[in-house]
């Protein structure tokens, strides 16, 4: 045993400062060839004029850092706490999963830009920047840690029934151990979100943090600036998740090489869930659901006494929509946006799945392809898209390709990180036996480990739906000047409020059935094909 | 900065649903943004548009000189940004003064928000479309079959500009942009819509010759960075006399700043603006350029920030041309300019 984990030690690759070096060298190269291509476009600086921009830029970085480093860890550690504790609540109490668990969806769909002066006007100081920073992760790490809870072992699970342990006791002892390395999946998703949320928040105006130096760079034209600003972001993503991959390896050291052997275990326990009964349960919690977002919304406006100009009732969505006397002209309007808006995400989608899954795939067969994949996908996940669109946007048009670069960029790391931690969910006995009999890495992953990875795949389906259309609305609004995202926003310029929330909750009532329609496909296949997993 | 997990950071980590919660806790002390301090200065929060630059120098300067102070008043300069909401933050008094244009603000008041426009500091229109030196866009009827990179707020103004001067907005290809005028150096638009003083200097900074002309010429005549309060403001008349010397102080500010912009942009950058390490010569250049639209038209003979008949129904004009409703009397308060000045022309 022993040799065989020095074995895997040493083959998922101790980096070796000289393949970094070359790495970097590498990467450095590239860099120059593609600021010498670009260089009357003006898009690529010189590496040396960033470098140089960085250390002009010395004497403020530090005070910029930690504004910006204190809402996202703030927004991180409550939007993180939250989510694992309501987690723990779901899988001990499915009905209020069953109630709470759209509006979860709701909060990581919802259009900033309708919630953004909601949450200034509410949250005094620094407060809306760190909601922004909270709300970036707290749905998915929701998910992840759900999907942790829920892995816990059937046969584990029978095993300690039957013992006569009790659901506490399991939740204790079995399902928070099998959960950590799911949940820090999530946790490691989570910290480069969170710093782009505060970013972002930090758009909404700041006296000082990296996002207020990021526009103040690209609004006057200093490239180098807006790139050596673009890496120290992508840096401290980088850390962040380096931080989270390195508490994970400490305190989950078994993750990745479990030798448990798990297949075939027990078969679901929704076969004897009644078809009608299943149904019944179903459109309660959904109306449940509903009466729960409607009485919460009137209840913030009201108990805020937001002013109306801005803050739109359901019964003013519901007027927009049907009752007033322009409501048909409203309806065709957002539907023929949202047409646009669905190919535009649904494209982006799958092209972000297969190339996340793809890379995922090689990044577990092959370990050293990861120290290059990650930091890439990390970069493109931290950066803001406002100021990463016009590049992706010169090099890709602003047609249906620009667009799905966008919409793949936010899909893919999600996919990336979740689908890889499922790949590597496979036992290593199964993966050595297909070792043994003289099948390649990428056989292994063909055979074994696509079949582990399949929970986390439905996973990172729930994560990436919704937000391939967060991410198709803002892309329409940063390129392609069409569909919902661009409605919303040009009725936001103009405040044209009730257009803009009935646009909103288009969105959010689209991406939560889109999600609803995941976790129904889900049962039925996990089950058929991975059923160790399923309860 | 409060502890990282004090109550208010845990309240403000919560989803929307629970902001609720967070509400009934919070109403009650963010409630009013005129709270009289311990020093028994008026606390009064000022929301601008945009970052701490020269654009916002004469209220750096009423400040820096302790014109606020001096007023009674202590003044927070909140810095904007690209996604700044400043309509609803005066409208929930969260803000008491804000900073905007004229035609946002009417749209705003045209679906409900109750807002008043009481001083305008630009007062020619700074909305340019700027092209590039080496393939250059001299006038409106240039753009035809050319592509032009326009932010969204800009979009339905620059079609009624273009139905006003008898092009067809379908002859001129719309790209969505932001505030960077990368896309425009890279080629991805032929022309973009900018803000005469600011980004052509930059780009010039930068070794990028533009040429420009501005959409004032063609009728786009609405003041920018307009002063904006509440009608509930206006109608408490402890809070209007507030606004009096907020307006009176901003004078003073604005007219320190334009007699020595040079001197002005130094302080914004070595002072208010200091943690975006802004280039001086940049700003130095940008403050003098704003001056040209500040110290502009009216302003010259009446005092800084004017708001004269004439310019009043020039903005009304352009409104009605861009198909927003709007009076002189609904939309602006002149009373407050008339007990800041006084009847003199310079404070």
């Amino acid at each position: 045993m022993a040799t065989r984990r020095g074995l895997i030690a040493a083959r998922s690759g101790v980096r070796s400062p000289v393949a970094v070096a070359l790495g970097v060298a590498g990467l450095l190269l590239i860099w120059e060839i593609l600021a010498q291509i670009f260089a009357d476009l003006r898009v690529v600086p010189q590496p040396w004029a960033v470098l140089q921009a960085m250390w002009d830029d010395r004497n403020i970085y530090s005070g910029n850092i930690s504004t910006t480093l204190s809402e996202a860890a703030i927004g991180f550690f409550w939007g993180n706490v939250l989510a694992v504790a309501l987690a723990g609540v779901f899988v001990q109490v499915p009905a209020v999963e069953r109630l709470l668990l759209r509006i979860a969806v709701a909060s990581y769909c919802v259009p900033l830009v309708a919630i953004a002066p909601i949450l200034v006007v509410v949250l005094p100081g620094n407060a809306p920047k760190e909601a922004l920073a909270g709300l970036s992760v707290f749905f998915t790490t929701l998910t992840a840690a759900v999907l942790g809870l829920r892995s816990a072992d059937r046969s584990a699970l029978d095993l300690i029934h039957s013992l006569g342990g009790g659901s506490f006791f399991i939740l204790r002892k079995l399902r928070l151990l099998s959960a950590l390395p799911s949940l820090f999946a999530g946790l490691k998703i989570a910290a480069p979100a969170a710093l782009l949320g505060a970013i972002i928040g930090e758009y909404l105006g700041s006296s000082s943090g990296l996002g207020v130096m990021l526009v103040q760079a690209q609004s006057s034209f200093q490239v180098a600036r807006t790139w050596a600003v673009a890496l120290v972001i992508s840096a401290l993503a980088g850390l962040g998740y380096a931080l989270v991959a390195i508490i994970a390896r400490w305190l989950t050291p078994w993750a990745g090489r479990d030798v448990s052997v798990g297949v075939g275990a027990a078969a679901s326990a929704v076969a004897g869930d009644g078809r009608a009964r299943s149904l019944l349960v179903g459109t309660v919690g959904l109306v449940g659901s509903i009466l729960l977002i409607v009485v919460g919304w009137y209840a913030i406006i009201w108990g805020f006494s937001l002013d109306s100009y801005f803050a739109k009732t359901p019964a003013d969505v519901a007027t927009y929509l049907f009752a007033g006397e322009d409501a048909a002209e409203h309806r065709q309007r957002l539907l023929a946006a949202l047409g646009i808006t669905l190919l535009d995400a649904g494209v982006g989608y799958v092209v972000g799945l297969i190339a996340a899954s793809l890379a995922a795939a090689v990044l577990v067969a092959f370990r050293r392809v990861e120290q290059i994949v990650l930091p890439l996908a990390i970069v493109l996940r931290s950066i803001p898209l406002l100021a990463l669109t016009p590049l992706l946007a010169l090099v890709f048009g602003r047609g249906l390709l620009g667009v799905t670069i966008v919409v793949a960029v936010i899909t893919f790391f999600a996919t990336l990180v979740t689908v890889s931690q499922g790949l590597r969910a496979a036992p290593v006995l199964a993966c050595e036996v297909i070792t043994s009999l003289g099948g390649g890495q990428l056989t292994v992953t063909r055979k074994v480990r696509l079949l582990y990875a399949l929970p986390s795949l439905f996973a990172s389906a729930r994560i990436a739906i919704p937000g391939a259309i967060a991410g198709a609305t803002l892309a329409e609004w940063l390129a392609s000047g069409k569909g919902l995202g661009s409605l919303l926003v040009s009725d936001y310029t103009a405040s044209r409020f009730a257009g803009l929330w009935s646009g909103s909750v288009v969105i959010v009532v689209v991406s939560v059935a889109l999600y609803g329609l995941v976790t129904a496909l889900e049962r039925p296949v996990v089950a058929r094909y991975a059923p160790q997993q399923v309860e | 900065m409060p502890a990282p997990f004090s109550r208010r950071a845990f309240l403000s980590g919560v989803g929307g649903v629970s902001l609720l919660a967070a509400g009934m806790a919070l109403s009650a002390c963010s409630s009013s943004s005129t709270t009289p301090s311990a020093s028994g200065l008026a606390k009064v929060n000022f929301q601008l548009g945009w970052l701490a630059n020269v654009e916002n120098m004469g209220l750096f300067m009423a400040d820096h000189a302790g014109y606020f102070r001096d007023e009674r008043l202590d003044v927070t300069l909140t810095p904007g940004g690209p996604s700044v909401v400043v309509e609803p933050l005066l409208v929930s008094g969260k803000a008491m003064v804000g900073l905007d244009s004229v035609d946002t603000i009417a749209k705003a008041r045209n679906e409900g928000a109750a807002l008043k426009i009481v001083a305008a500091t630009m007062q020619t229109n700074p909305t340019a479309i700027m092209s590039l030196a080496s393939a250059p866009v001299r006038t409106l009827k240039d753009l035809v079959g050319k592509r032009l990179g326009v932010q969204q707020s800009g979009v339905e103004i620059v079609n009624t500009v273009f139905k006003a001067n008898g092009i067809d907005p379908a002859g001129v290809t719309i790209v969505p942009m932001q505030f960077d005028p990368a896309p425009l150096v890279a080629g991805d638009c032929d022309a973009f819509m900018s803000l005469l003083v600011n980004q052509p200097i930059q780009l010039d900074l930068e070794g990028v010759k533009t040429t420009t002309f501005t959409l004032a010429e063609y009728g786009y005549n609405v003041w920018a960075d307009v002063l904006l309060v509440s009608e509930q403001t206006l109608a408490d008349k402890d809070k209007r006399e507030l606004i009096v010397k907020i307006v009176r102080a901003s004078v003073r500010g604005w007219q320190d700043a334009l007699s020595d912009t040079d001197a002005a942009a130094k302080i914004v950058v070595e002072k208010y603006g200091k943690s975006l390490n802004l280039d001086l010569k940049a700003q130095q250049k940008t403050a003098a350029a704003f001056q040209s639209v500040i110290e502009a038209g009216d302003a010259k003979t009446n005092g800084l920030l004017t708001m004269s008949a004439k310019g009043i129904a020039d903005n009304i004009a352009t409104l009605n041309s861009l198909g927003i409703k709007a009076t002189a009397e609904e939309l602006f308060d002149t009373s407050v300019l008339g007990d800041v000045y006084a009847g003199k022309t310079r404070l």
